[in-house]
């Protein structure tokens, strides 16, 4: 069971922190300044990078205070694993946040809105970036166990 | 209960960036291959022109440094855990197995995209049969990960 949880846990936040990568990556290539992509064949690579980061994000947590659950050496409450509940949190929320900016810079009208937009939604997806970054630190330094 | 999690705090900077790099690798390999894929899909050419650039760069510009980090801090938090002693463990022979298999994958993808950048033209639609090969490379790259994941994490005697 552990083994399973474990795997589990860890394949989804290789699905999380790599489709994080991918995202990056058809961002670089969107921006309004030299865009190699149109919005259009962007939304190809969008739509089944972002279902992996859905089911990176829900599985890490799930599996995640499962293991912490199933082992007696941690408990929920430990404070690496409440820091990094509140960092996942964080990073979902400006995570999904950043998409509403992309999606809103592909449709604006006028340039400047959209370069506007744009940069807000590469804010958003550093702090998020930052927080899923952090919660790998905290799972591989373990702080405090 | 296996206590696999706890380790000497030596090992802790060396696995880390192993881990990252592992983790970038695969979406960078994901996002090539989606994109490669894609672009053998599609009718118009302008597309699958666009695609099939952005699975060449994603290799290079991602795949390559993202598999150096992973395999620097391979060595690295091997040779903090074992030193100078050769164990024979399977699940590290797994791993040095698809890290090395995947590097002359990778190394033959990077050839081959260096190649499909300098030759991609608007005028082929579906993508060239370059990118064909790249992006059912970055298939088969990404299975071995899985399968090295596997091993990594559950470490199988």
């Amino acid at each position: 069971m552990y083994d399973f949880l474990l795997l589990v846990h860890v394949l989804s936040a290789f699905a999380l922190l790599g489709a994080t990568a991918a995202l990056w990556a058809i961002v670089l290539a969107t921006r309004p300044a030299r865009p190699r992509l149109s919005a259009a064949t962007a939304a190809l690579l969008l739509r089944p990078t972002t279902v992996v980061v859905i089911v990176g994000t829900l599985g890490t947590l799930v599996f995640g205070v499962w293991l912490a659950i199933y082992l007696d050496e941690y408990q929920p409450w430990d404070g690496w694993i409440v820091a990094s509940l509140v960092l996942w949190l964080v990073g979902t929320i400006t995570g999904a946040r950043s998409g509403n900016e992309y999606n809103a810079a592909g449709t604006a009208g006028d340039p400047t809105d959209a370069a506007r937009l744009w940069k807000r939604g590469n804010v958003l997806s550093v702090i998020s970036t930052v927080a899923v970054v952090a919660v790998l630190v905290l799972m591989i330094y373990k702080p405090g166990a | 209960m296996p206590l696999a999690a706890i380790r000497p705090d030596e090992i802790n900077l060396p696995l880390l960036l192993h881990v990252f790099g592992a983790m970038v690798l695969v979406g960078m390999l994901f996002v090539a291959a989606l994109a490669l894929l894609l672009a053998w899909r599609r009718s118009d050419a302008g597309d699958a022109l666009a695609l099939t650039r952005f699975g060449f760069w994603s290799i290079l510009a991602g795949a390559l440094p993202s598999y150096v980090l992973m395999r620097i801090g391979a060595e690295w938090t091997a040779s903090e855990e074992f030193g100078d002693s050769d164990p024979d463990l399977a699940w590290l022979g797994i791993g040095y197995v698809t890290a090395d298999i995947g590097a002359l994958i990778l190394l033959i993808s990077i050839v081959l995209s260096v190649i499909g950048l300098r030759r991609a033209r608007p005028d082929a639609p579906g993508g060239s049969t370059l990118s064909r090969v790249v992006g059912v490379a970055a298939v088969l790259l990404l299975a071995a990960y899985l399968v090295a994941t596997w091993a990594m994490t559950t470490k199988p005697t």
